[in-house]
This record gives structure tokens, sequence and C-alpha cells, in this order.
């Protein structure tokens, strides 16, 4: 029996390790990254775009934090089959640079989908694959997106993201947390023996169209209960993916925004070319004043992201008017003592959207995993998030991480990253909030 | 996260009970958690336990680290406490270097750079070189143990502005392990044990960081950046575990052991440095990283390396009934030990990478397996006193082309001697004291390439070129050439309590 113990006991040590599995090659060095347009015409600020080695060149691949798979096409393109196939292969990815194309990360041995993936921007804009979430939750994905379109994005591939909430907001980063979306039998494409595909959609809550916010403007007031009351702009669920490049909205959500959907939709209006699904879809362009990406839960007791947002300004407001008389509204106050703020990502203005059917195949995609749950709206492109730069942090136990700053020197109207402000529950304490200096407990507004 | 170890903590605290000596028992846990001990190898200790006289064939509580099925022969109950004064002197005379390409060769001299480093396990989070433990003999067949020791640990400290400054200003890293152990005898010459563990991780780096490599004037102490990265305490800890058969036959005993890496999360021990820091260098354009967020500390990291495994073989013969000889071999899998990985995070705005200061390092290591091998004679003269003389050889867990002042290795040798008391029917007092020298090491082609960076910044960071190869290693650092000297000296002194 012994010996058998021991057997077992070797055995276990001698396979520790030998499991085999995709190889990462990287350095953890900004790779620069190209631009897809954002629309037909549009500058060139929409998708984050590579190049891959292939056998026959180094065409372009979209990197695309919205994608559940990654494909590359082992053969021309359009692809005379329809019916994909996996295989496992190698993406070598090759950065955008003036000294040609160097190899900048290998991502060996991953699954890979033989699929044409199509334009993505314009027509003109036609790539051999997508680097998509599947092979992006290894790591810890840093992004830089740049406004100004002649200034490169760069994506950097990290194995996590060690600091911890609170010391991310110490450092003044916004900090929203996360559950990955998107795993489901339908979304392997179809039952003929492909790979499942895990969750890498990051999904987050988000207010469109909240108010301008000016922390020396007029007080806004907020009885007890009334934290919903008091709520402006429209709550939204939208994916984050880098390889769209506007804001994209169903129809619906777009009304709930209180926007007008043309008949027919698009009509005489440039398409919306999108790395998930095959044909451009019929868009209506307008914009939004802006968008504010908030954390939280989707628990009961969760006000919703407008909510938050509005409570958020409203501790803002009161701790930069604490010496002034402000105070904490009644709604935002339990037992004394203030609620946190949500950390937020607001975005603006004027932000580019594209406004699709809610019967088009994006939606249709992005809702697969949850058809009759809370529905996907749309999509946060990379043109909307310009002026900033952020971390999805995959790696992250047990919600991922979006961690967000804005570029130095952008003014607060168009990009503001607000982390967590923890409230205080005694005098003697203090906290450093919204790039106010050290301060003290603000008192709480009477009744 | 639940482990082996903690499913077996309860079971193991009901057995002691049993035996009505839970309150020492627990004394004995509370300061296990406290109290650790030595260090060999550039990371190992080789000298768990007492210096003179444990082995994979000696039945006393240090068995849970030399070999867990030992335990077996434990008699009665036991506690042990040991503690070491571990000294290292390094010395490091770097070759001189071409000023404008930092290479090997030129006309710029170093003066001589002398690191120290003082073990000793009377402080906070627990240090190396100490030993503390307690066991017992349950119903015949059984023992059981608990004992708190550090396998893994290194300290050495250079001045503040050494020439060795871009690989190490100092080091404290600690692993304190704290074990549970039971062996079975399953014959009686057959013992098994296995000794599963806790290990808690300690660290404190401080090196430079060349922030203008392959520039005009190299090693300009005016573009370096100072790195100093330290845990807040002990880290949660990873586990790992001891294992081993005992077998003995007329005036023979062998003993074989495994102690495993940290098992789980691919073997990697992950440290979070909560209390890190990182001053610019004098070119940057500021002074202090943290002023823009009005607090300090502002720079959190994270270090990941990997630990060796470690294969323990050791006999005895007792030769009369006053002497016995003995051989003992560990085979220290230093090849996994390959480089420490760091990830940064600073302020947000300009941070770390605004002011030219890299977020993600790559330390090169680049040991190898290394071979420990001793004779030992234990000569008992008297009922009460015994004596102990060992000669100890390590092969180098360092390449000669990859030695640097963070990872000073080669050969050595190392007389020991070591004398034991019993006073009384309880108590045994012993004290040892050994004297390693290593061979000079003359490193002349060094890995350490300074003119990768630059290569590889031409390259534009193309990771099929072979600068941005060795930049990705953690090679691309100034040149370690040099001839390096080590020398250690370790007192220990172990009480063991029988009762």
């Amino acid at each position: 029996m012994f010996a058998r113990m021991l057997a077992t006991l070797s055995l276990v040590f001698a396979f520790a390790g030998c499991s085999e599995g995709p190889v990462f090659e990287y350095d953890s060095l900004a790779i620069d990254l190209q631009r897809a347009p954002t629309a037909p015409g549009g500058p060139a600020l929409g998708a984050t775009l590579a190049r891959v080695q292939t056998g026959s060149g180094t065409p372009s691949l979209v990197i695309d934090t919205g994608s559940l798979l990654s494909s590359l096409s082992r053969g021309a393109c359009p692809s005379p089959t329809t019916e994909p196939t996996a295989y496992t292969g190698d993406i070598q990815l090759l950065a955008a640079s003036d000294s040609g194309a160097p190899l900048r990360a290998s991502f060996r041995g991953v699954t890979l989908f033989d699929l044409c993936a199509g334009a993505v921007g314009d027509a003109g804009t036609q790539v051999a694959g997508i680097l998509g979430g599947d092979i992006l939750l290894n790591f810890s994905v840093a992004f830089a997106l740049p406004r100004d379109p002649n200034q490169p994005a760069t994506m950097t591939l990290f194995s996590d993201l060690p600091a911890s909430d609170s010391d991310l907001a110490a450092d003044d980063y916004a900090t929203i947390n996360f559950n990955l979306r998107g795993s489901t039998a339908a979304a392997t494409v179809s039952g003929n023996g492909l790979p499942s595909i895990p969750s890498s959609r990051v999904v987050l809550r988000v207010c469109g169209n909240p108010p301008a916010f000016d922390p020396n403007g007029p007080a806004q007031t907020c009885n007890t209960g009334e934290v919903e009351v008091q709520a402006a702009g429209t709550n939204l669920l939208l994916a984050l993916s880098t390889g769209h490049g506007p804001l994209v909205l169903s129809a619906s959500a777009w009304q709930r925004l209180g926007g007008q959907v043309p008949t027919p939709l698009g009509a005489g209006e440039p398409l919306l070319y999108s790395p998930l699904v095959e044909e451009p879809i019929p868009a209506h362009w307008a914009t939004l004043s802006r968008l504010a990406l908030v954390d939280g839960d989707s628990g009961d007791a969760w006000p919703g992201a407008c909510a938050e947002l509005a409570r958020g300004r409203r501790i803002e407001w009161a701790l930069v008017n604490q010496n002034s008389g402000g105070c904490f509204q009644p709604c935002d106050v339990s037992g004394g003592v203030a609620y946190p703020a949500a950390a937020y990502l607001e975005i603006g203005s004027d932000l580019p959207a594209a406004i699709i059917s809610d019967g088009s195949d994006l939606i249709n995609n992005l809702n697969e995993d949850f058809p009759s749950g809370a529905q996907v709206d749309g999509v946060i492109g990379a043109e909307t998030l310009a002026g900033t730069s952020f971390e999805i942090d995959y790696i992250s136990q047990p919600q991922g991480r979006l961690v967000a700053t804005c570029d130095p020197g952008v003014d607060r109207q168009s990009c503001w990253a607000s982390p967590t402000c923890a409230g205080l529950s005694g005098s003697g304490q203090t906290h450093m909030c919204f790039g106010l200096p050290r301060l003290g407990l603000a008192p709480n507004c009477p009744q | 996260m639940r482990t082996v170890d903690w499913g077996l903590r309860p079971r193991y605290c009901e057995q002691l009970n049993a035996v009505h000596k839970s309150k020492i028992f627990m004394t004995a846990a509370l300061l296990a958690c406290a109290a650790p001990p030595a260090l060999a190898g550039p990371l190992d200790d080789p000298h768990v336990g007492s210096l003179g006289f444990s082995s994979p064939t000696t039945g006393d509580l240090t068995a849970v680290y030399w070999n867990p099925a030992a335990l077996g022969m434990l008699q009665g109950n036991q506690f042990m406490f040991g503690a070491s004064l571990h000294s290292t002197h390094v010395t490091v005379d770097r070759a001189p270097i071409d000023p404008t390409t930092g290479l090997p060769g030129g006309t710029s001299v170093f003066p001589s750079a002398s690191g120290h480093g003082l073990e000793q396990p009377m402080v906070w989070p627990p240090g190396p070189a100490g030993f503390l433990g307690v066991g017992a003999g349950v119903a015949r067949r059984f023992a059981l143990a608990i004992a708190a020791y550090t396998p893994f640990s290194q300290k050495l400290s250079f001045g503040v502005a050494t020439p060795t400054r871009y690989h190490l200003v100092s080091v404290d890293s600690r692993q304190l392990a704290l074990v549970t152990g039971l062996a079975i005898e399953l014959t009686d010459s057959l013992q098994v044990g296995i000794a599963p563990g806790l290990l808690f991780s300690y660290g404190h780096l401080v090196f430079d960081e060349d922030t203008a490599l392959g520039g005009p004037s190299a090693e300009d102490p005016n573009t370096a950046a100072r790195y100093d990265l330290a845990t807040d305490g002990t880290q949660a800890p990873s586990y790992f575990v001891v294992g081993g058969i005992h077998f003995r036959r007329a005036a023979w005993e062998v003993g074989l052991a495994y102690f495993s890496s940290p098992l789980g999360g691919d073997g990697t021990v992950k440290l979070s440095m909560e209390r890190s820091q990182v001053a610019p260098p004098a070119t940057a354009g500021t002074s202090d990283l943290c002023s823009t967020v009005g607090h300090s500390p502002c720079v959190s990291s994270e270090m990941r390396y990997r630990l060796p495994d470690i294969f323990t073989a050791g006999v005895t013969w007792h030769a009369t009934s006053h002497l016995d000889a003995v051989g003992i071999v560990r085979w220290v899998r230093y090849g996994e030990y390959d480089r420490i990985t760091i990830r940064l995070v600073g302020p947000s705005g300009t941070g770390l990478l605004g002011n030219g200061l890299p977020d993600q390092l790559v330390l090169y290591r680049g040991f190898q397996d290394s071979w420990d091998l001793r004779a030992r004679l234990v000569h008992a003269p008297l009922r009460w006193f015994r004596w102990s003389g060992t000669l100890r050889m390590e092969t180098s867990a360092v390449p000669e082309a990859n030695v640097n002042a963070a990872a000073v290795d080669g050969l050595k040798f190392e007389p020991a001697m070591a004398a034991e008391f019993t006073l009384g029917r309880h108590l045994r007092i012993a004290a040892g004291y050994a004297l390693t020298w290593m061979v000079p090491m003359t490193v002349s082609n060094s890995v350490f390439n300074p003119a990768a960076a630059a290569a590889c910044a031409q390259a534009a960071y193309d990771l099929s070129s072979p600068a941005c190869q060795t930049r990705l290693a953690g090679q691309a650092l100034p040149t370690a050439a040099g001839s390096y000297k080590m020398l250690q000296h370790t007192l220990a002194l172990m009480t063991t309590v029988s009762f």
C-alpha cells in the first residue's frame, strides 16, 4: 500500500506543471495601435487595430474587448464558406510602427475561429481577425486612447493589476467593478463541436445624458427616500468594445434617452461597420451630451447608475462647499453617516452615437447570454473613451475591474474620473476625495 | 482558501487534548507564529533545526523539515527552541567599464563594495535563523508535531551609493513556514511521514533602475531611480508539503524526503508590496511622485517569483554505541528560480511612466539546481555529552555568468562543529558553529548587457530581436562583471525539553 502511495505521490509531482496550454510572450511595454475610422468618412479614432503575422503578409487585426471569441482567417477573405471552424493557432501581434511591423506580443496555442471578421469603421478597413476577450481575459489590459488622431493609441498587457481598490482610489483612479458576461451555448456559434467560449465581455452600468455638473454651482436638495427621484439621466447597460468607434445604442435605449428614431432607421446615413456581425448595420447618427460609467451592482438595493451619480455629485458639492455651509443631503445619509460616493468616469461632451435597431444582429449578439434578463443596450466604443486611459483587470477576483483616469490637462466637462469617496463616521477622521485637500467630517443637513 | 493544513489542525488539537497537554501545545502554537530560524545557497537554510545533529534520520522535532517520517522515532513529548546568528559578508569588486557604453573593459573603475547581512530570529516580522517546535509520540505508532522555521531567506545590504546599486542595494526576504507533521510507523523498521505547511512571506527589496540605460553616459547616478519595495508585514500564505520515509535495519538508518515548492497558483509566490516607494531620478520632472495625490506611499506593487523544491537523502551508520557516521545529500532544485517580476502602479496623471519610470520590471536570476553534500561524525563519549563534526560542500546555485550582487553564489565549503549537553532527565542544550567559505567567483562574461535596452528600443521593441529577448529576460541591466567573495558565519543554539 505504501508503495502505491509513493507511486501516486510521484505521479502527482511528476505531472504537476505539465499541463499544456497557451503560451503568451509579451513585455508589458506599450504596444502602438492603429485606429479605424469611427464611421465612413470619420476621424481615425475608431476601433483599435494592430497587425498580425500570417503566412501571406501582415493584415490588420482588430483588438476588441467586446468580442467573445478570437479569430484569424486561414484563407482569403471574404471566405467562400460560412460555417466557422475552430483551430489551435498563433497570433503574432505586430505593432504599428514607423520602423516596420515589430513583433510585440505572441499568443501561441490559442483557440481561434477561422472567420473573416470583415470591415470595421468603414468598408475600406478590412481586418483578417479579432483579438477578443477570450484571450485578453488572461491579462490585465491597459489602453491609452488619446483624443488626437495623430497620437498613437496604445495597449499594454500585464499579468495582473496588484493595487487594491482603496489604493487606486487614493491615487485618483476611478475603479468600476464588473462581472464578465457572454458565455452561453449559443455563443459557441453552433453545436458542431466547437469549443466553449468563456464569459469575457465587460458590461458596465452607465448613466446616459446626465445634466452637467459644477461643484461650485447651486446645491441640489434631496430628502430622505428621494435618492431615485432626484436622479437625472437614463440608466443604461453597455458593453465595452474597443472594436467599435462610436457609442452604439439600441433604438429603444435612444428613445429612453429622449431621442427620436427616424423611420426607416438610417436611411441615407452611413452604415455602422462592426466586427461582431458580418453585414454593416443601418444606423442613425446622433450625439449624446455625456455619459457616466458608474461603479455599482445590480442588487435590489442599488438605486441605479444615475441615482449613484447624482448622489456622488451631491456629496462632492457638500465637501467642496463644506466651509460655506455645505452639508450632506438627508437622502445621502444613513445612521448619521453619509453613504460612500460611488466611483464613476464621466465623459463628454457631444459623444457621437450610432443608433441601431433593437432587432439588429449586433444587439442580438450582445444579449445572447441573457435573452430574457438584463438587456445590454449597446456598446461603448473606443472613440467614446478618447482622452482616457484605462486598464481592464480581468484577473481580479471575484469581480473584474475597470480602472480609469483622464488624460492630463483634459477639462472636467470632457472627462472626469472620480474615485470612490468613503464616508466618515467620526469628527476626528479625514479623507481625500474628488481631488480636494484632506477634509474632515462634513455636517448632515437638517431633515 | 481551505487547505489540507487547516483541515488537519482541529483534529490534531483534539488529539493533543487527549494526551492532556493542551495548554503547553497551545502556548507553543502561539509562539510558533511569533518566532522561527537560518540560511545557505543564495536562499535556503541548510541548517534548519540544529547545526550539527539534524538529518533525515534524526528522530527529533527538526524532522518536520528534514524528514517527517523520522518524527516516528519521537519518544514522549518534546519541545525545541533554537536560535542562530547568521552573518554574511560579501565583497564585490566590479570590473571597469567603458564610460560611454557601460560594457566591461573601459576606464571607469569602481570602488570595492561590501555587503553585510545578519540574520537572527528576534525580529518582527518573524526572522530567519530560528526553530520552534513541539510534538509528541501518540499511541506508539503515531507522532504529531507542529513547528515553525524559515526554510528560505536572504538578507544582504550594501551602501546607499554602492556600485552594485543597479542589481542590489539591499534585500531582506523571509519565508516563514508553519508546519504540522504526522508520522506513522508502518512496521518496526519502516515509517512514513508528511508535514503540510503554510509559507508566510515577507520581502523588502531596494535597487536602482537606470532610466537612461544605453545613453551617452553609462551608469550616471543622476538618471538612477530608486525602487524601495516592501511588504507590510507577512503576506497571506501559500502552502507546501514535506513528505518522507524512514527505514532502519540493524546499525543502518536511511531517510528520504521531499520538500515541495509552493503548491497551487502555478507555484509562484506573489507578494503585495504595500510599502513601496519610487524616487525619480534627478533628471525627472518631479522629485516626489506622490505630490500630486497628497499621500505617501502612493505606489502599489507586486513581486512574483518561484521557490525551489528540495529532495533530501540521509544515511546514518551506528558504527558503535558511541559513534555515528552520517551522510546527507540535498538536491535543491533552484532551476525554477529564474526571475523576479515586479509590477507597479503609481498615481494617476503623469504617474510612473510619465516620469520615465518603468512600471514593469524583470530581475533576472537564472539559478540552477545545486547539490549540498555533507559528511558528519557524531561521537557520544559520555551519557550526558556528545559532539559532532561536519564537512559540507554545496555546488553553486548561480551560473558564473548570472552572478550579481543580488545573487552571489559559488562552490562552497563549510566545516562545522557542534556539542550537546544533557542536563538532568529533561533538558538538552546544543551549540554549534559553522564557517562557510565560497570559492571566489570571477565573472568575466556577465549575462547582463546594458546595450540591450537601447538596441531593443532601436528595434522598436521587436520581441523577435535578440536584444529584446535579453530585455524580456531581465538581463538588460548594467553589467555585473567583476569578482565576488562571500564568507558566512553561523552560530547556533538549540534547547530541547523532553517531558
